[in-house]
């Protein structure tokens, strides 16, 4: 899979507040255009505010569809995010 | 083959999931994005960060928390901030030369208010230097939500915000212990603490205490004599009254959390059994305050809200410490205070540009300050200093907080108080012997007493940050603080009654002025910040102030009541001083810096890092200087990491202090140069600290320490000698252990 614009996660403001971390996986599921057809949690961090954040960047990424002898076809990743605070 | 393990597992993952279909390959793993983000501190203001805020390294702040016994301590390496000397564990701030009630200090959010006509019991006395987790300064310009009935700038001591379990934690359970030794004066302490908590509620408790005899100086300032009648000697280099002991803080705390909102209530008591106090005619042979703190903070779709509910309760006792007189039966003074006060906080997030803080605050404040009879003129009866003394202070207000662009951040803000304060009618020991105290207290019952101040703070500030490795500040202010409750109530001329009413240290007597009038500081600060892309190389920042204070509070001769004609007079010895509005300028400017010298890996990096401090401060009325401004100083020191070890020799030189209060006899100090060595190691559990301070031993006298009047005599104004400022500790070695599980 090739997505050249895999903009970050915000980190949400209320997860920093409540120092909230830890690591989600996405898989990530691409459509015959590249376009990012479904997302969904593999794995949880444990807070479903940073689940989402990550999510919501992914729907906005912009990719190049897999090609299979010669057609593009639908293709999945697994991505992890680590949520991860400094100061604490 | 890791690989194609994980890789087979997902394509199982796939084969149940909805939607999925024909893929071109096996599931990749793409590689990992780190998403990372500063903790807020779920207890700080939302300006904690941002216009005028400076605080110490933390590296510093770590340093030296686990070897002081005073939290005000902790502050000294902020630019521009210096400390009135006082008793072991409550030296008094200064900012820009403008110190104790001048500046709003706020322990854990709350106002604490003095209970005491020496501030023995100061704000920062409360909270034991370990708990310590953060202390922010704003210096100049201070943005009206952090500002309000101070004129110097604003101190933020915060303890740390309450631990939850994390996510996959059920229960978190942490503990710390530590105790440290102090050679010069065999001072000692512990602490120890503990929180167990699960993912919405934490309980934590702390508790700490240190004693400490009298330090030496570095060399003998006084002849060797007894302080008290028939008493031991005192050792020429022995600085009398600053012994403490049993001062012990205890905190428990309970937090709720659920989503956004946290709930908080701490509940405290601070005992102290004994504080000697150098500069102050007698000393603390009591204190105890119970503090509770109820906050709430919650997050919504608008912004943030903050509430608070506190109460301090203070009962505390003086009398003559072991190093003085006891005159028979001493003299025992004592004041029992009250403060209520609540404050809301709302941070409203009106665009991506602007941020609008609203708030409003309201304190009240009860003193009683009673003398218990001891016979003979101090008898039969209670003196009353001040008695039923109230301070009710309600604030409002309103700041605008716009971020036009990346380069421009500007703040405006408004805040209005007023503020009330009354006083009940007093009596004297024996109100027959009318010339001793039945005129003054007559004269002072027959006075309309209460006071209405209405006062506003207007707030203007510029942030531009042009490019990533600088940014400059400009700002003006106007600041309003009333008069306390001991500038304005204190009544009798006795110059026994008059020397006991004394907040500053400098041995004088002070009588109230009902009418004195509160004090506008109008205020221009520039700021320029300086520093490599990272700010880790280098760095250089440099503040100039200016500012005007219209009906500063100073202090003139008394030649009323039973002051006598050559008190007016006098060119030396100690004096009986009233406090009256006057006007008053101050300036100065103070740099900060850093450059990181070396860095290697086996070697670690060293770091230079400078501060230089400079205040003047003048009476535009008299043309007197005004008291306890602290000389040109600097530091300069060397900093070493590696690993867990961080190391650091420091270099301090104070310029001598020839710019002195000509109405309160304020004594010239010499100039001094000191080395200072510290260092400590910490492993994963553990943290050593040791160090010497004053390392060859330097005899020196405190520029803002006051007037020596620790031992002796010290209940009569001239009964012991006038003219030894109090001098600075010796060499003093230190070791701190701490652990932590």
């Amino acid at each position: 899979m090739n997505c050249a614009e895999r903009t970050s996660p915000v980190y949400p403001r209320l997860s920093l507040r409540l120092g909230e971390q830890g690591r989600t996986l996405l898989l990530v599921e691409l459509d015959e255009r590249g376009r990012v057809a479904n997302v969904s949690v593999k794995t949880s961090s444990g807070f479903t505010r940073l689940d989402e954040a990550a999510v919501s960047a992914v729907k906005g990424w912009r990719c190049t569809p897999a090609i299979r002898n010669g057609l593009a076809v639908r293709s999945v990743a697994t991505q992890p995010f680590n949520f991860a605070l400094t100061g604490r | 083959m890791a690989k194609r393990i994980k890789t087979s597992a997902a394509v199982v993952v796939l084969a149940i999931l909805p939607g999925v279909g024909v893929y071109a390959q096996a599931v990749e793993e793409l590689s990992e994005i780190t998403v990372s983000g500063a903790q807020e501190d779920a207890t700080a203001n939302a300006t904690d960060s941002s216009l005028g805020a400076r605080s110490p390294e933390k590296s510093t702040l770590a340093s030296k928390r686990p070897i002081t016994s005073d939290s005000t301590h902790l502050l000294e390496d902020i630019p521009g901030v210096s400390l009135y000397g006082a008793g072991g564990i409550s030296s008094l701030p200064v900012i820009h030369g403008l110190a104790d009630d001048r500046l709003r200090v706020q322990v854990d959010g709350m106002d604490l208010m003095p209970a005491c006509p020496n501030h023995m019991n100061s704000a920062l006395s409360y909270i034991d230097p370990t708990k310590v987790a953060s202390v922010t300064v704003f210096a100049g310009v201070t943005p009206v939500s952090v500002g309000g009935d101070s004129i110097g700038g604003t101190t933020q001591v915060k303890s740390a915000p309450p631990e939850f379990a994390r996510a996959g934690e059920t229960v978190f359970v942490e503990g710390q212990a530590g105790t440290f030794f102090r050679s010069n004066g065999r001072g000692l302490g512990y602490n120890y603490g503990g929180t167990l908590a699960g993912r919405w509620a934490s309980l934590s408790y702390s508790e700490s205490s240190s004693q400490a005899d009298n330090y030496t100086a570095g060399r003998d300032f006084k002849p060797v004599a007894s302080g008290r009648e028939s008493g031991p000697l005192i050792a020429g280099n022995v600085v009398g009254s600053t012994a403490y002991h049993g001062a012990t803080n205890r905190d428990i705390g309970l937090a709720l959390r659920y989503e956004g909102h946290l709930l908080e209530v701490k509940v405290g008591r601070q005992t102290v059994g004994f504080e000697g106090f150098p500069n102050q005619r007698m000393d603390m042979t009591a204190n105890k305050n119970n503090l509770i703190n109820l906050r709430y903070t919650g997050l919504y779709p608008w912004g943030d809200l903050e509430a608070r509910v506190y109460t301090q309760d203070t009962r505390h006792k003086m009398d003559m410490g072991p190093d003085r007189y006891f005159y028979g039966l001493g003299m025992p003074m004592e004041t029992k205070g009250k403060t209520k006060g609540a404050q809301a906080e709302g941070n409203i997030t009106v665009s991506d540009r602007d941020i609008v803080r609203l708030g409003a605050e309201y304190q009240a404040y009860i003193l009683y300050d009673w003398w218990p009879p001891v016979g003979g003129a101090m008898g039969p009866n209670a003196f009353w200093n001040i008695d039923y003394g109230q301070r009710d202070k309600i604030d409002a207000f309103a700041e605008w907080e716009a971020r036009w662009n990346p380069k421009w951040v500007s703040q405006l803000g408004i805040r209005g108080d007023a503020v009330r304060t009354n006083a009940g009618p007093v009596q004297g020991y024996d109100n027959g012997l009318a010339g001793t105290w039945g005129s003054d207290a007559a004269a002072f019952n027959a006075l309309d007493r209460e006071r209405t101040d209405v006062n506003w703070d207007l707030t203007a500030l510029a942030r531009y940050t042009p490019s990533d490795t600088h940014v400059y500040e400009i700002g003006y202010s106007r600041k309003s603080h009333s008069p306390s409750l001991y500038q304005r109530y204190p009544w009798a001329t006795n110059a026994m009654a008059a020397l006991m009413n004394n907040f500053v240290g400098d041995g004088n007597g002070y009588v109230g002025n009902v009418d004195l009038k509160p004090e506008v500081a109008n205020m221009v600060s520039a700021t320029g910040d300086w520093h490599d892309r990272e700010k880790r190389r280098w760095r250089v920042s440099a503040t100039s102030y200016y500012t005007y204070v219209g009906d500063y509070i100073d202090a003139r001769r008394c030649d009323f009541g039973q002051c006598s004609a050559a008190n007016v007079t006098a060119t030396t010895g100690f004096l009986l001083l009233q406090y009256v509005n006057q006007t008053a300028r101050l300036y100065g400017f103070d740099l900060s810096g850093q450059l990181l010298l070396r860095e290697t890996h086996n070697h670690g990096s060293f770091t230079v890092t400078g501060l230089m401090n400079y205040v003047r401060g003048e009476n535009q009325t008299t043309g007197d200087n005004l008291y306890n401004i602290m000389p040109l100083n600097t530091k300069l020191a060397l900093v070493h990491r590696l690993g867990g070890w961080f190391g650091v020799a420091e270099f301090q030189a104070v310029a001598g202090k020839t710019h002195v209060s000509q109405v309160r006899h304020e004594m010239q100090t010499g100039a001094y140069r000191l080395l200072n060595l510290r260092g400590s190691y910490g492993w994963k559990h553990a943290r050593l600290n040791a160090g010497i301070d004053n390392v060859f031993n330097r005899f020196y006298a405190m520029p803002l320490g006051g007037a020596y009047v620790g031992q002796g005599a010290s209940m009569s104004s001239n009964g012991i000698p006038w003219g030894t400022p109090v001098p600075g500790m010796g060499r003093s070695i230190h070791v701190a252990v701490n652990v932590s599980f």
